[in-house]
């Protein structure tokens, strides 16, 4: 029964309430662009096919901390700001609403810092493009974060 | 062109390549990375026997190659129920390892020594790093201290103490077990050091001084043995001696869990060994260049070997992966769980219902003959040149079965021996 009554509400809503909303709306943007307008300034920017395989490779991470061993950026770097490359593939990647927390650590690590750790992985997780991913996504949350308020209609 | 390649460069593939070496073949190691035993516990457990009755700690007391038999004779699958008519060189397998890492490793022990986890329990280990030994629950004294970092909440010494005189009971012996802090690491980011960095900051010097004015504070004279946090040190074990002598009773360290500074240790005196004895370490996915060929893609490059020793290890190292099916990245070596074909097996198949049972898929690896050989489906050794070591062998769980060291060392010892003897004989053919 309930499954019925959730297939007649997705029908009215699919026949009647949508096409309806559609012809009298006064706003012309797609589904995808006022998805991305409620959504992007909170963090949650669209990720690239290239990028999600990266992601892909970054859920490897066993969490074992053999890079921290070779990690070149723990010694010099304040633990306040970084606290080890796993943290790249096992916290930074997986929520994009939180980059702007990392932006020191993101902003101070070199590539250089993360040879030798990458190297050492056991599986192989691809430490060094995942910095130059976060970056990117980095930028992008900031750069949605700082478009005017006026941008995004309100209902 | 090369005698014999080791692929793989963790305990079983360094054991091979050093003792491809000691026998005179031009040998090369490559490996893509650190494996298991860089998070291994850093003692080498070579065999418990598996007849013992759980918690049964006496029945652990024997000597490992009698307890290696008894695993070779209740468990058919097992490398060393496969290697039984080579079980006798069991020893001079662990001597080796022991005479390649003489800074760290002690000789093979007469009986397993039961050594104290971060868990709270103790664990049967036939041979073990000098700073581990002291903490052998036979020899302890009847008191104990278990240091507490003031700022290590993740180790927990209170936990090690009441485990220490559960398994005592056991035994049959009577130990207080009581925790002695140590307030050495203070500062704020102490909190936040891992176990690598803390390790490193004891190899300051004066550091270890500085450890022990700390706890003289704290002990009493009634403690009359000490055990430590796996973090003596990250270069060598010296630091629990030198502890021993500053504080004047016995001073060890507890085995670890990973991040396992020892189990670095370890990996890294095996690289000062290798790189002692002329073996040089290639840093490389390794590839077939075409089947039924020695020649390999490395490096960018290209080699070409004699015999070959595949010791790439299980799903850490990456000798065996799971990408929807089971597969043996390097030769497509056909795959074995409990005697039968793994590949294409449902992985909730291979597992037990319990945390504590025995999970087939912890077992999946090739099959091989008595002369390491790799198998083919019909039973028949894939390449005679071919030889196999560690923890790519099926038949055991390297974590579970308590082998998984002492696995490494005695096929490694024994694979490296032979890509030895097959390559030299074709050398002096040609």
């Amino acid at each position: 029964m309930q499954k019925l009554k959730g297939d007649l509400y997705l029908a009215y809503r699919a026949l009647f309430a949508q096409p309806l909303r559609k012809l009298f709306s006064t706003d012309e943007r797609s589904g995808k662009q006022r998805f991305l307008d409620n959504y992007a300034p909170e963090g949650l920017v669209p990720i690239s096919a290239a990028d999600r395989q990266l992601l892909y490779q970054a859920s490897r991470c066993i969490h074992c901390g053999l890079c921290e061993a070779f990690d070149g950026a723990l010694p010099v770097l304040p633990r306040t700001t970084y606290d080890g490359a796993s943290l790249l593939a096992i916290c930074y990647s997986r929520a994009t609403p939180d980059l702007p927390r990392a932006r020191a650590a993101l902003e101070r690590l070199s590539e250089d810092q993360l040879v030798r750790s990458e190297a050492v992985c056991p599986t192989r997780v691809p430490l060094r493009s995942l910095l130059g991913y976060l970056r990117r996504q980095l930028d992008e949350v900031v750069r949605q974060q700082r478009r005017p308020a006026d941008r995004v209609p309100r209902s | 062109m090369t005698d014999v390649l080791v692929i793989g460069g963790g305990m079983a593939g360094a054991i091979a390549a050093l003792c491809a070496k000691s026998t005179g073949a031009e040998v090369i190691l490559a490996r893509r990375a650190l494996g298991a035993t860089a998070l291994s516990s850093g003692a080498i457990d070579v065999a418990t026997d598996p007849s013992a009755p759980a918690g049964a700690l006496k029945s652990q007391l024997v000597p490992p190659e009698l307890a290696a038999r008894e695993v070779a004779r209740t468990r058919p699958n097992h490398p060393y129920a496969v290697l039984v008519d080579k079980l006798d060189r069991l020893k001079e397998s662990l001597s080796f390892a022991a005479q390649n890492l003489p800074e760290l490793l002690t000789p093979p022990l007469d009986r397993n020594a039961l050594l104290p986890t971060p868990l709270g329990t103790v664990k049967p280990t036939g041979m073990a790093q000098s700073s581990h030994l002291g903490g052998d629950l036979v020899s302890l004294p009847e008191s104990v201290g278990v240091v507490q970092l003031s700022i290590n909440p993740a180790y927990d010494a209170r936990m090690i103490a009441s485990g220490l005189e559960a398994a005592a009971a056991l035994l049959g012996r009577r130990l207080t077990a009581q925790v002695v802090e140590s307030r050495y690491f203070r500062e704020v980011e102490d909190a936040l050091r891992g176990p690598y960095e803390l390790a490193e900051r004891l190899d300051r010097p004066g550091a270890v001084e500085e450890l022990a004015s700390d706890l003289k504070r704290r002990l009493t004279d009634s403690v009359g043995a000490l055990l430590f946090p796996p973090i003596l040190g990250r270069r060598g074990t010296s630091l629990a001696t030198q502890l021993s002598g500053l504080l004047g009773r016995p001073c060890a360290e507890i085995l670890s869990s990973p991040p396992s500074v020892p189990g670095l240790r370890l990996q890294e005196a095996l690289d000062a060994a290798l790189i002692r004895a002329g073996v040089p370490i290639v840093e490389s996915e390794v590839a077939l260049l075409a089947p039924d060929s020695r020649s390999f893609a490395i490096q960018g490059g290209s080699i070409e070997a004699t015999a070959v020793v595949l010791a790439t290890g299980k799903f850490i190292g990456g000798g065996v992966i799971r990408h929807e099916r089971f597969k043996e990245p390097i030769f497509d070596l056909p795959l074995f769980a409990g005697g039968t074909r793994a590949e294409d097996q449902y992985i909730g198949d291979l597992l037990a219902d319990t945390f504590q049972g025995e999970h087939q898929v912890f077992r999946v690896g090739v099959r091989i003959d008595s002369s390491l050989h790799p198998l083919d489906l019909r039973g028949q050794p894939m390449d005679p040149q071919l030889f196999a070591a560690g923890s790519v062998i099926s038949g055991y769980d390297p974590a579970a079965d308590k082998t998984g060291l002492g696995v490494a060392i005695f096929t490694g010892y024994l694979a490296g021996e032979a890509a030895s003897r097959v390559s030299l004989a074709g050398s002096r053919r040609r």
